[in-house]
């Protein structure tokens, strides 16, 4: 019991200091109305005020409506699907920064200057030249003509932007 | 030009394995403006392989019609279109709408509408090759994610073909779903080459429908003509008269089914080719599954013959 006694002050003492800091921050939010800090208004302020508010909910809400149906049909929002892509052998595929494929059949080699392509799946770089792996996904880091040169008639999967030189 | 002077804008598609000598003579006679090859491989062509000879064969009264070529390089395709040169037939089509594995996976028919530069390159080296209009077929898509058509149809207009056929499904559909004719209509709208239209179109009715409301400069039955060579003479009957002939009569079919069976037993083609041709005739007939298994462990034609026989005498 001596122990427990020992608490009691300082409960009190904090749950007075709480109930304070409570009472000062409503009286800030809910000043006292008809002061200063809560002002009464006239019916007009009120009414230009909606009124400058709803001229602004409806050019909203026209712009809303502006936007073309269909432009996400199909795709969900925002997702890129991966397409598959046929590429015959001699071709070369240059792809966009942020681009990835997966080689699904077939083979081809890294097209790329110095920095190489980037194999997420075996977290390696690839460099100029090298075969990549089937189903891994490759990332391009940079639109500077880096890409693929298809060996035998391949199938990728891509995402992003690129272009097949025939 | 030649295709402006076909009889009429109603067209036999190519279908592999079943649009052979015998059945384009069929639908020829039944009044189709325009028969089409089993698709022939180009790369056989130019390695010179006999059974593709084969799909070559025609019956001299039947013109005007078309080779359909499938493949994925440019210099083999116009290879084997200079090759055949002096081969009687009218017109080249392109295959870009074949959704099988076996064709994808190299590449051919619909992969093309996955690269769409090669197929562009594919229908310029067709044109520069031959002397004959050069049409083109795709669909309206590869995937949901990839509906290209009227960007094939520009790239093929561009690259010279006379005339481009849309069929209304992706190649993920396969044959699955319904043909989307709104997404035809758009390529009608889009170039200015003549579009044919293509899927779903399993009756005269259908048809005359079809070309009246896609705004198509034509339309191709495939399916829909597979034991019903009547969708043909019905169409054209009401297109030219506004009067749609009744459908045959069971006697009619039979008799029909009858002479198809002949003629293919007198070309000495593998009669076993047969059997899916006399199902499609019979379907919906009264005890026709009865009749089919029968059909489908028959060796010769006269075994055929003697279970088509009877159902002639039903129908009376």
């Amino acid at each position: 019991m001596k122990h427990a006694k020992n608490y009691i002050y300082p409960a009190i003492i904090a749950a007075l200091a709480v109930l304070l800091i409570l009472s000062h921050l409503q009286a800030t939010a809910y000043a006292q109305p008809g002061t200063a800090n809560d002002p009464l208004v006239t019916q007009r302020y009120v009414d230009e005020r909606i009124a400058v508010l709803q001229a602004q909910i409806t050019s909203l809400q026209n712009q809303l409506g502006n936007i073309e149906p269909g432009t996400t049909t199909s795709v969900e929002a925002g997702v890129v699907p991966f397409t598959p892509v046929f590429v015959p052998r001699g071709s070369t595929l240059i792809a966009e920064a942020g681009a990835e494929f997966i080689l699904r059949s077939g083979s081809a080699n890294v097209v790329a200057g110095p920095n190489g392509l980037v194999d997420v799946t075996a977290g390696q770089d690839i460099a100029n030249g090298q075969p990549i792996s089937r189903n891994h996904l490759i990332l391009v880091p940079a639109t500077d003509g880096r890409g693929l040169q298809i060996i035998s008639d391949a199938w990728l999967m891509i995402k992003g932007g690129y272009s097949i030189v025939i | 030009m030649l295709l402006d002077s076909l009889k009429n804008n109603i067209y036999m598609a190519p279908m592999a394995g079943v649009t052979d000598r015998v059945f384009r003579a069929l639908v020829h006679s039944h009044g189709a403006g325009l028969t089409f090859s089993e698709m022939v491989s180009a790369k056989s062509i130019v390695y010179r392989n006999k059974n593709t000879a084969r799909l070559l064969e025609n019956a001299p009264h039947v013109r005007p019609w078309a080779v359909q070529f499938f493949g994925h390089e440019p210099e083999i395709l116009a290879e084997a279109i200079h090759m055949l040169e002096d081969c009687p037939f009218d017109i080249v089509n392109i295959n870009m709408g074949c959704p099988m594995p076996k064709i994808v996976k190299n590449g051919e028919g619909a992969a093309l509408m996955t690269n769409p530069p090669l197929a562009g390159r594919m229908i310029e080296a067709a044109v520069r090759a031959s002397s004959r209009p050069v049409t083109v077929k795709i669909r309206k898509g590869f995937t949901p994610s990839s509906l290209n058509a009227i960007e094939m149809a520009k790239i093929a207009e561009a690259a010279g073909a006379a005339n481009i056929t849309v069929h209304g499904r992706t190649r993920d559909q396969y044959y699955t779903g319904t043909a989307d004719w709104e997404a035809i209509a758009a390529v009608k709208k889009a170039v200015k080459i003549p579009v044919i239209g293509n899927g779903d179109i399993f009756s005269a009715e259908v048809a005359v429908k079809r070309l009246q409301e896609s705004g198509c400069d034509g339309i191709m039955i495939a399916r829909g003509a597979m034991g019903n060579p009547w969708i043909f003479s019905r169409t054209v009957a009401y297109l030219e008269t506004g009067v749609m002939p009744p459908e045959p009569t069971q006697e009619e079919i039979i008799k029909t089914a009858i002479a198809h069976l002949n003629a293919v037993a007198e070309e000495k083609s593998n009669i076993v080719e047969m059997r899916k041709h006399l199902s499609w005739y019979t379907k919906g007939m009264h005890s026709s599954a009865e009749l089919r298994s029968k059909i489908n462990s028959a060796k010769t034609s006269q075994e055929m013959e003697a279970l088509l026989v009877p159902m002639l005498d039903k129908a009376k």
